[in-house]
C-alpha cells in the first residue's frame, strides 16, 4: 500500500466512530446553546425544539454509520487499500466499529426523549 | 539438544553471516562509556532510565500518601498542619498522574515496542532521550518544591478561583502551571515517537492485523495523548496569563468562567485515565496468553475493544462536573456514554478470562498480579458505573467514595499490570528473573493491604467523609474505617518495598539466570538481543510468530532474516508502510550526542526560572535550550549519501526518502494534530466564554476593527503561503536563491501578519484585563505569534543550511517540515481572523 493512502484508510477505519463523534459534539453544542439562550422554549413542526435536534441529528448520524457498514460489508471503504489478511482485517474492523458506533449514537440520543433539556 | 536449522529453508539472508558483519553491528549501536553514558539514546537504555526515574517519582509521592495516611490514622490529628497537608495531597496526585503514570507507560512503551517490532530502535531516539531528560530534570525539581514550602496546594486538578492571583497570590500555582506544562511536552514527544514507531518502523509482513496488542493500546494511548493533551496544555496556559496578566479568563465579574477550566482540564483529565489503563490492558494482553500458553481470545475484538474505548472517552469528561449546575440532558449525554465505556472494558475482562480459562495457567508472580488486576479492576468498574449515574454522583461527589473509586481504577488498572510487567519483562533487561518467593510476598501485600485501604474508603464516603480534608471530628463514625485505611496503606507499602528490594537483590547479581523465552511466550522480544536490538529482522507471517515458527528465533540469531548487519556502516532501521508492512527504505537513525541531554536540562532551567518569577534570566536558558535542540539536528538530515542497500530476501531499498513516506514529515504531522486540537481548545474558549456572557462581546461593530483590516490580515497570510509555495517550486528546480529570498520574504509577511491582527485590536481600545472578550482575543493573537516565532527559528535554520549547502531539491526533509509547520501557521491565522472579525458581527 502506497503511504500516501494511509490517511484515506485509516480515517475509512475510524469513520463510524468519528460520526459517534461529530454526533456527541453536536447534541451537546445544541442543548448547551438552546439552554443558554432560551431556545428550549422554541418548537420545530410542533415538536421541542431540543428533542427535534437531537432525534434528526441522531437520525442522520445512524443513518451515516450505517452507510459505513453497508459499505465495509460490500467490501468497500478502507479495505481496498490493503492485501491478503490485512484487508480482510480492515474490512472486518471497520464493519464491526459501525456496528458498535450504530448501538452508541442510539445510546447517547435516547435521553433526549426521556429528560427535560435545561431542567 | 538444540536442533540445528534447516539448510533448506529460504531466509531472507544467506546462512552463515561473515563474522565481520556482527562486530560492525556492535559496534554502530555501542553504547558510550564512562560519563559520556547519559548521552545514550538507545531505547532499551532511555526505556530502562525513563522507569527507574518513573518509579523513583512513584516511591516520593506514596512516601506524602503515606503521611497523609498517618495524619488521618486518628480524628484531629496534628502531625501534618492543614497548609502542608494541601501540598502533600496536591503533589500526590499530580506526581502520581503527570510524574509517575503517564511517563511509566510510555517509558516501558520506549522499552518494549521495538522489541516487539523488532526495529533497531524507536524512529527519534534523540527525541526520546530528550523527553526524558526533561522529564527527569524538571520532575525533580517539581518535587522539590515541598522542600521550600513552594509546592502546589490547590488540589491536582488546580481549579480556579482558588489557583488564581487573588486567593493564591504566591508562586506555589506556578509550580503546577509551568512545572507540569512543560512536563507535558514530554508526554508529547512520546506520542510522536509511539505513532511513527509503531506505524512505520514495523518488521516486514507485520501487517496490520498481526500488530502486537500491546502495540494497538500504546498506538491508542498515543492518539489520545495528541488530543487530550493539548486541552490542559492550554488550559494551564490561560491560567498562568490570567495569573500573570490578569486576563480574566475564569473571572466570572469580568465576563470569565471557571467551569472553563472544568471543561479543558477534565476533556484532557478523562482520557487521562484511558491513557494510563489502555497501555496496562495492552500489558496484560500480552502477559495472559504466555501465562495461559493459549492465543488471545478474541483478539480483533480486544482490538475494536481498545480503539472503541479510546474514542468513547473523550466523551465522559462532563461527569467530573455533575454537580456544576450543567442542564439535565447535557449531563445526560455524559452519563450515557460514561455507562457505554464500560462495554469495551467489559470485552477485554472477559476475553482475559477466556484465555486463561482455555489455557493451562502457569501461577507466577505475574499471573497473580494479574489477577490481582482483574479483581480490583471490576470493582473500581462497577463503582465507576455508579458515579455515571447522576443522582448517585450528587451524592457521593467529592467524597471518600471518589477517592476509593479511583485508586481502585488506577492502582488496579495500572499499577498492578505495571508489577506483573515487571515480573513478567525483567528478563529481557538482564536475562535474569526476580524472585518469585519476594514476588508473591509483594503480591500478597499490595493485595491485602489495597483492599484493606481502599474499600472501607467506600463506607467512610457515604457516611459523608469529604475527600481532601486534613483531619475531622472523633464524634462522627469515621474514626476506625480511617485507622483501618491507614494500616493498610502501610501493608501496601510494605508490598512496594518487597519489590524494590527484590529489584536491589536482582542488581547485586542475586537474580536466578532466565533461559532466552522463560515464560515460553510467542512474541519476539523474547528473541535474544543487544543494543542493536535483534540480529536480524524477520519477516512476519503471525501474531504469534515464536510459536507458529519455533526455529524462527533461531534464525534471527544467526542473521538469516533482513538487514542481518549495518551496510551503510551507521545505526539504521527499515522503514515499512503504514498498514502492509511493505520494506520501504533504510532510515539511518542519530547516535549518542549531548545536545538532546543540554536541551533537557536548558529547558527546564528555562522553566524553573519562569515559575519564580526570573523572567529576564530565563531567556538564557531558553536561548541554549534552543541553541541544544539546533546542534542536535543538525546532522539528522543526511541526504542520499549512500546507494539503494540490499536487506536481504531480494529487496533493495533507498537510504533516503522525501514528502509524506519520510518518517519525519508523519512526525511533523503529529505534532501539528496536536496544535491544531490545542488551537481547537481555544476557538472553544471563545465560543464558551461568548456563550455564558454575551454581554461582555461588543454590541455593534463601530466597536470592532474596520474590515479593512480584516482584509488585510487575510491578504498577508495568503500572500505568505504563496511565498512558501514559492520558494518550494524554487527548491524543486534547485534554484537556492530565489528560495532564499522568498522565505524571508514569507518571513517579513508572517510578521506583518501578527503585527496586523494585533494593531487591528489594539487601535479599538481593546484591552485584555478588562473583559474575557478582550482576554481570548489576544490569546488568539498571541498565539498565532508564538506559532510565528517558531517558524522565525525554523526558517532561519532552514536559511542556514542552505547556505551551508546542505539543502537541495534531492535533499529537502528539512524544508519540507518548515513548509508543514508554515502553511498550517497561515490556515490557523485565516481562521483567527475570520472568527475575531466576523463572529461578534454576526451576533452583535
Amino acid at each position: 500500500m502506497r503511504t500516501r493512502r494511509f490517511p484515506a484508510a485509516f480515517a475509512g477505519m475510524m469513520a463510524a466512530f468519528l460520526v459517534w463523534a461529530a454526533h456527541f459534539t453536536v447534541v451537546y453544542g445544541v442543548n448547551g446553546l438552546a439552554c443558554a439562550r432560551g431556545l428550549d422554549r422554541l418548537a420545530v413542526l410542533g415538536f421541542p425544539f431540543v428533542p427535534f435536534a437531537v432525534a434528526a441529528a441522531t437520525a442522520v448520524a445512524l443513518l451515516l454509520a450505517a452507510g459505513v457498514l453497508v459499505r465495509a460489508l460490500l467490501g468497500g471503504g478502507p479495505a481496498p487499500h490493503a492485501q491478503g489478511d490485512a484487508r480482510r482485517f480492515l474490512r472486518w474492523f471497520t464493519a464491526a466499529a459501525a456496528g458498535a458506533a450504530l448501538i452508541a449514537i442510539l445510546w447517547n440520543g435516547l435521553p433526549a426523549l426521556q429528560v427535560p433539556a435545561c431542567g | 539438544m538444540t536442533a540445528p536449522l534447516d539448510a533448506d529453508r529460504p531466509l531472507p539472508s544467506v546462512l552463515p553471516r561473515p563474522p565481520e558483519e556482527l562486530r560492525t553491528l556492535e559496534r554502530v549501536w555501542q553504547a558510550p562509556k564512562g560519563l559520556s553514558y547519559i548521552t545514550a539514546v538507545n531505547n532499551n537504555i532511555i526505556g530502562a532510565m525513563y522507569i527507574g526515574t518513573a518509579l523513583l517519582f512513584f516511591v516520593i509521592a506514596g512516601l506524602l500518601a503515606l503521611a497523609m495516611r498517618a495524619q488521618l490514622a486518628v480524628p484531629e490529628n496534628d502531625l501534618l498542619d492543614h497548609g502542608t497537608y494541601n501540598q502533600f495531597f496536591t503533589v500526590h496526585g499530580t506526581g502520581m498522574m503527570f510524574l509517575f503514570a503517564v511517563p511509566v507507560v510510555e517509558a516501558i512503551g520506549v522499552y518494549l515496542i521495538p522489541a516487539m517490532l523488532a526495529a533497531r530502535d524507536l524512529p527519534f531516539p534523540r527525541l526520546s532521550a530528550f523527553a526524558f531528560w526533561a522529564y527527569f530534570f524538571g520532575g525533580c525539581a517539581f518535587f522539590a518544591s515541598l522542600i521550600f514550602d513552594a509546592a502546589p496546594n490547590g488540589g491536582w486538578f488546580m481549579y480556579p478561583p482558588l489557583t488564581s492571583f487573588t486567593f493564591s497570590p504566591g508562586i506555589n500555582s506556578d509550580f503546577w502551571l509551568l512545572g507540569i506544562g512543560f512536563i507535558e511536552i514530554s508526554a508529547i514527544a512520546g506520542a510522536i515517537e509511539i505513532v511513527v514507531g509503531i506505524l512505520r518502523t514495523r518488521p516486514p509482513g507485520m501487517s496490520l492485523d498481526k500488530l502486537p496488542i500491546y502495540c494497538w493500546a500504546m498506538l491508542v494511548m498515543a492518539g489520545m495523548i495528541i488530543f487530550g493533551f493539548p486541552a490542559v496544555i492550554l488550559a494551564t496556559a490561560l491560567l498562568e496569563i490570567e495569573r500573570a496578566f490578569h486576563w480574566p479568563f475564569f473571572i466570572a465579574d469580568l465576563g470569565g468562567d471557571p467551569l472553563l477550566w472544568q471543561h479543558l482540564f477534565w476533556f484532557f483529565g478523562h482520557p487521562e485515565v484511558y491513557i494510563i489503563f489502555l497501555p496496562a490492558a495492552g500489558m496484560v494482553s500480552m502477559m495472559v496468553p504466555a501465562i495461559a500458553q493459549h492465543r488471545l481470545v478474541g483478539h480483533d475484538w480486544v482490538v475494536l475493544a481498545l480503539v472503541g474505548t479510546g474514542f468513547f472517552s473523550f466523551g465522559l469528561w462532563v461527569h467530573h462536573m455533575f454537580t456544576t449546575g450543567i442542564p439535565q440532558l447535557s449531563l445526560s449525554f455524559f452519563s450515557a456514554a460514561s455507562m457505554a465505556v464500560s462495554v469495551p472494558a467489559g470485552i477485554q475482562v472477559f476475553a482475559w478470562i477466556a484465555t486463561l480459562g482455555k489455557g493451562r495457567v502457569r501461577w507466577t508472580a505475574a499471573t497473580y498480579f494479574v489477577l490481582g488486576f482483574l479483581f480490583i479492576f471490576v470493582l473500581g468498574g462497577l463503582t465507576g458505573v455508579m458515579v455515571a449515574v447522576i443522582p448517585f454522583d450528587w451524592q457521593v461527589h467529592d467524597s471518600y467514595f471518589v477517592v476509593a473509586h479511583l485508586h481502585y481504577v488506577l492502582i488496579g488498572g495500572m499499577v498492578f499490570p505495571m508489577f506483573a510487567g515487571l515480573y513478567y519483562w525483567w528478563p529481557t533487561l538482564n536475562s535474569t528473573l526476580l524472585s518469585e518467593r519476594l514476588g508473591r510476598w509483594a503480591f500478597w501485600l499490595m493485595f491485602i493491604g489495597f483492599n484493606t485501604a481502599f474499600f472501607p474508603m467506600h463506607v467512610s464516603g457515604l457516611l459523608g467523609m469529604p475527600r481532601r480534608v486534613y483531619t475531622y471530628p472523633a464524634d462522627l463514625g469515621w474514626d476506625t474505617l480511617n485507622l483501618v485505611s491507614t494500616v493498610g496503606a502501610f501493608l501496601l507499602a510494605a508490598g512496594v518495598l518487597v519489590v524494590l528490594v527484590d529489584m536491589a537483590r536482582n542488581a547485586m547479581g542475586h537474580g536466578a539466570p532466565a533461559s532466552d523465552n522463560p515464560w515460553r511466550a510467542g512474541t519476539l522480544e523474547w528473541v535474544p538481543n543487544g543494543n542493536y536490538a535483534t540480529r536480524s529482522i524477520p519477516r512476519i507471517t503471525s501474531l504469534y510468530p515464536l510459536w507458529d515458527d519455533p526455529d524462527l528465533s533461531r534464525e534471527i540469531q544467526a542473521g538469516g532474516h533482513f538487514l542481518p548487519g549495518a551496510p551503510t556502516n551507521r545505526r539504521e532501521t527499515i522503514v515499512t508502510s503504514p498498514i502492509d508492512a511493505t520494506p520501504q527504505y533504510l532510515m539511518p537513525m542519530p547516535g549518542p550526542h549531548w545536545g538532546h541531554v543540554l536541551a533537557g536540562f536548558f529547558t527546564a532551567a528555562h522553566f524553573l526560572m519562569l515559575t519564580v518569577q526570573l523572567y529576564w534570566l530565563s531567556i538564557v536558558p531558553g536561548v541554549l535550550a534552543i541553541a541544544s535542540v539546533v546542534w542536535w539536528v543538525w546532522g539528522l538530515d543526511k541526504g542520499e549519501d549512500h546507494p539503494p542497500q540490499d536487506i536481504g530476501g531480494g529487496v533493495t531499498v533507498p537510504v533516503y526518502v522525501q514528502g509524506p513516506r519520510n518518517h519525519s514529515w508523519w512526525a511533523v504531522v503529529v505534532l501539528l494534530l496536536v496544535d491544531g486540537t490545542a488551537f481547537v481548545c481555544l476557538l472553544f474558549s471563545y465560543l464558551f466564554l461568548w456563550t455564558v456572557s454575551p454581554d461582555v462581546w461588543p454590541r455593534d461593530a463601530a466597536a470592532l476593527p474596520s474590515p479593512t483590516w480584516l482584509a488585510g490580515g487575510l491578504a498577508l497570510w495568503g500572500l505568505a503561503a504563496g511565498a512558501m509555495a514559492w520558494a518550494s517550486r524554487a527548491l524543486a528546480r534547485d534554484r537556492s536563491w530565489p528560495m532564499r529570498l522568498a522565505l524571508l520574504g514569507g518571513l517579513g509577511l508572517l510578521i506583518a501578519g501578527v503585527v496586523t491582527d494585533a494593531t487591528a485590536q489594539i487601535l479599538t481600545g481593546l484591552k485584555g484585563a478588562e473583559s474575557a472578550y478582550g482576554a481570548v482575543v489576544y490569546m488568539l493573537v498571541a498565539y498565532q505569534g508564538f506559532h510565528v516565532a517558531v517558524l522565525l527559528v525554523m526558517t532561519l535554520y532552514t536559511l542556514a543550511r542552505s547556505a551551508f549547502g546542505l539543502l537541495g531539491a534531492a535533499r529537502r526533509v528539512t524544508f519540507d517540515n518548515t513548509m508543514l509547520m508554515w502553511h498550517y501557521t497561515c490556515a490557523q491565522g485565516v481562521v483567527a481572523l475570520l472568527l475575531v472579525h466576523l463572529f461578534p458581527r454576526l451576533v452583535a
